[in-house]
């Protein structure tokens, strides 16, 4: 039967990907069909992409996307308060953090969203590839703030995991106490229109909503780099006898509207972790007086640098 | 082949279009039509089970590449192949109807919607979350079953396109080498049933054949321009929802079926395993819908053209009956069978017989109207013998299709096969003879299941021209018949499937159809009567 062949065949394939993780033939396959797809999807989405923008903003959700935009600048207005309320040490730190590209030496480059997952998928295709230096696990973020990371590279296109996928962990900080936790995604859910999931392991600790969150640093710097902000809490989640305390984190990052983000592509030679940042160098401080002066600062971080 | 490229075309389109445009939508609610599907269940639902799920699968396996890819390699290629299965599977149920068809897309749509998400959690997709899925589900249900008729239309359009550009070199060639070429002769209209035939039998094809018939003077000049009339219609389809899109395309299929030589020195049996062969050519569309009856319509044809039709055309039990009746004898029990059990008397007969003669299945589950099985049955029992008598007399064969032309002529069908006035046929025979005249309409008849006597005139091929029937929508009884018939058949010819293994997928199938449909056909003339 063919039927039972095919499926044999599709539950073989299921099982060798799941056993085979990154490595195995099937990442042969995958890539070639990734540069096959992927050189067509590049090349349809420079005609898709105005009429996705089109769509999207002309008639697109209407009021509600009035809705949202507003509520994103409530965030990022009280972002910025927050900031402006960090004690000075804090307030240094948090700099640090928001320039760690500039200083570190990171490479961004731009690419183009051209296709995105399939249903229940929280993934996206970028036009940037290993042509232009991309790896895996590069961290890919926005002028808002952190999208994902790199999962797939072919020659030139790559796979975005976003922020937002259920299978995202990422490490953060909350920017005013320091503490370390971890943000989950909550794949495609209506609640909240894609809250991350924040747990802090401190079991004492008091969340508080609009606590701002930067990624922590990763080893090696992948998945994350550190400094990319994150998202506020919006809602701290009753800890119900957990050893973690629970929260909802409302992103930066419009996860549903990606066009443009920039992919590191060159982490520093020196390992800028979090907890082992020099003080910074001299010349930084100047420049970092004046990131408060400028509104968007927090936006474009590395214009600073 | 023709059908092959165009479906890879089609896919890849769908599939660039949905990741790269659809995708990013920002829809009202959180899921996004599925386009891949759609046209995987378009693709489907015109051609064989097998075919289906070959294409299914590709589908789904390049989804599962492409760039943003899945969880896991194989998850919609997986699912994808079940629902172009089960969409081949469901064809033979939906006859002509597009209707019934378009129901059936938009089923199919929301099935595979229901079972992408399935299999997310089955195999722990992290994404696929319980939240996610109450949240994404609904709306993309909602969205395919919208969507899903007009992208039915749009894949037959492209069909139809495809067919345009393809058959004006070709047609000449492979279509008449595929006609025979006694039969055929130099028909235009035979060279359009054998184009059909190539095209895959899809369901689309053959009905814009039949519709040609209607459409004569166009098929004609088409013909002469050398294109070929069968471009799939959905006009055709539309305009007779009752009208056996799929006998017509199944006949072609059939008799498109390629190798012909095969067919007739082939013993019956070997047809089942032909059938194969032939269902994934062109004849797998034919053969497809009514997958099992389809098969062994193949075998007949090879072995007797005019018991394959009407084979095809479930209803017809009596076309089929009066066919096969005369068949039997000579053939394997198949053939014989399905006639003989429709009718009353014979009932008993009958049913052993369709049991022991797996292709006629298909056939004696639309016999089930009574209508047709009356005048079917009751001409069956004459024509038994006219098997033969078509086979020799091609002229002859004309007159039936006359009778074809009524649905219900069923009986027609029978008295054509015996060359005489079938009793059974009486209502509708009698005014078929005084058709005769009117050899269109009979093909008319013939593109509507029920006539299965039409299909079984291989006649049509000559006729093909005016053939062109008028659809008709009529089957409002048949309709109902046929909800039941796609509700409960999917699940009759898995089992028929299992049960009949030796013999092959034509014959099992053949035989489960027979079967049910002798016994459903039984119960319900008897107590009709």
């Amino acid at each position: 039967m063919v039927l039972g062949a095919l499926l044999l065949v599709a539950l073989l394939l299921i099982t060798f990907d799941y056993r085979d993780g990154s490595s195995g033939p099937l990442r042969g396959l995958q890539h070639a069909g990734g540069s096959v797809f992927g050189g067509a999807e590049r090349a349809l989405s420079v005609v898709t992409n105005p009429v996705v923008a089109f769509v999207n903003h002309g008639t697109g959700t209407g009021s509600s996307g009035q809705v949202t935009a507003l509520q994103q600048q409530v965030i990022q207005l009280r972002a910025q308060l927050n900031a402006e309320q960090l004690s000075k040490a804090q307030y240094q730190q948090l700099s640090q953090l928001l320039q760690l590209s500039g200083r570190g030496g990171y490479r961004i480059i731009a690419a183009n969203v051209i296709a995105v997952g399939q249903s229940y998928a929280q993934t996206v295709t970028l036009d940037a590839g290993s042509a232009d230096g991309v790896r895996m696990q590069d961290t890919v973020l926005n002028g808002q703030g952190l999208v994902g990371t790199i999962t797939a590279v072919t020659s030139h296109t790559c796979t975005v995991q976003l922020a937002t996928d259920a299978a995202s962990v990422v490490g953060v900080t909350l920017s005013p106490s320091g503490q370390f936790g971890w943000v989950t995604g909550p794949g495609k859910t209506a609640s909240g229109s894609g809250l991350l999931k924040l747990q802090v392991l401190d079991a004492n600790i008091v969340l508080t909503p609009g606590e701002p969150l930067v990624t922590y640093a990763s080893e090696d710097n992948r998945p994350y780099v550190a400094g990319v902000p994150v998202g506020v809490i919006s809602k701290v989640v009753p800890r119900g006898g957990s050893l973690t305390a629970l929260a909802l984190v409302r992103p930066y990052v419009d996860f549903t509207a990606l066009t443009v983000v920039g992919i590191v592509i060159a982490p520093p030679a020196q390992n800028p972790r979090f907890s082992v940042l020099p003080p910074g160098p001299k010349p930084v401080p100047t420049v970092t007086v004046t990131v408060p002066a400028r509104p968007s600062a927090t936006a474009s971080p590395s214009t600073g640098g | 082949m023709r059908r092959a490229v165009l479906s890879v075309i089609v896919l890849a389109a769908a599939l660039l279009l949905q990741l790269t445009f659809v995708n990013q939508l920002q829809l009202p609610a959180g899921g996004a039509p599925d386009l891949v599907l759609l046209t995987v269940i378009a693709l489907a639902l015109f051609t064989s089970p097998a075919t289906g799920a070959v294409t299914g699968f590709g589908a789904g396996l390049a989804l599962d590449l492409a760039p943003p890819g899945s969880y896991l390699i194989g998850e919609y290629a997986l699912v994808f192949c079940l629902i172009g299965y089960l969409c081949g599977r469901i064809r033979p149920l939906l006859g002509e109807s597009a209707v019934l068809t378009i129901a059936a897309a938009m089923a199919a749509a929301a099935v595979g919607d229901a079972l992408s998400a399935l299999i997310g959690r089955v195999i722990s997709d992290p994404d696929v979350t319980w939240a996610a899925v109450r949240y994404v589900l609904p709306s993309s249900i909602v969205e395919d079953v919208i969507l899903a008729p007009f992208l039915l239309y749009a894949v037959m359009r492209a069909v139809r396109f495809a067919d345009g550009l393809l058959r004006a070199p070709e047609d000449g060639g492979m279509l008449l080498a595929h006609a025979r070429p006694a039969l055929a002769g130099g028909r235009p209209g035979a060279t359009v049933l054998g184009g059909a035939g190539l095209l895959g039998g899809a369901g689309w094809v053959s009905g814009p054949q039949p519709t040609r018939g209607l459409v004569g003077n166009r098929a004609a000049r088409r013909a002469g321009a050398g294109r070929h009339p069968r471009s799939p219609r959905l006009r055709g389809a539309a305009a007779r929802p009752g009208d056996g899109w799929i006998g017509g395309t199944r006949r072609t299929g059939l008799r498109h079926t390629p190798p012909r030589p095969a067919y007739r020195g082939r013993p019956p049996r070997l047809h089942l395993s032909s059938g194969h062969r032939s269902g994934r050519i062109a004849g797998g569309i034919a053969g497809h819908p009514g997958s099992a009856a389809a098969r062994a319509a193949r075998p007949r044809m090879r072995s007797q053209p005019d018991l394959r039709l009407g084979a095809r055309r479930r209803r017809d039990g009596s076309v089929g009956r009066s066919l096969g009746s005369s068949p039997p004898p000579g053939r394997r029990a198949g053939s014989g069978p399905p006639g003989s059990a429709f009718r009353g008397p014979r009932s008993a007969g009958g049913r052993r017989r369709g049991v022991a003669g797996y292709r006629a299945p298909s056939r004696d589950r639309r016999f089930r109207p009574d209508r047709r099985l009356r005048g079917g049955s009751a001409i069956g029992g004459p024509a038994g013998g006219g098997a033969a008598a078509w086979r020799r007399r091609p002229v002859k064969r004309v007159s039936l299709r006359f009778g074809r032309s009524r649905r219900r002529g069923g009986v027609i069908g029978g008295s054509v096969i015996g060359g005489r006035p079938v009793g059974g046929g009486s209502r509708h025979g009698t005014a078929l003879r005084g058709g005769a005249a009117r050899p269109v309409a009979l093909r008319l008849g013939a593109p509507r299941r029920r006539d299965g006597v039409l299909a079984g005139l291989a006649p049509r091929r000559r006729f093909s021209p005016r053939r062109q029937a008028v659809p008709r929508f009529r089957s409002g009884p048949s309709f109902g018949r046929r909800v039941f018939m796609m509700l409960g058949a999917p699940v009759r010819p898995l089992r028929r499937r299992r049960t009949v293994f030796g013999s092959g997928r034509r014959s099992l199938a053949a035989g489960w159809s027979s079967r049910s449909s002798m016994s459903r056909i039984g119960t319900r003339r008897t107590g009709g009567f």
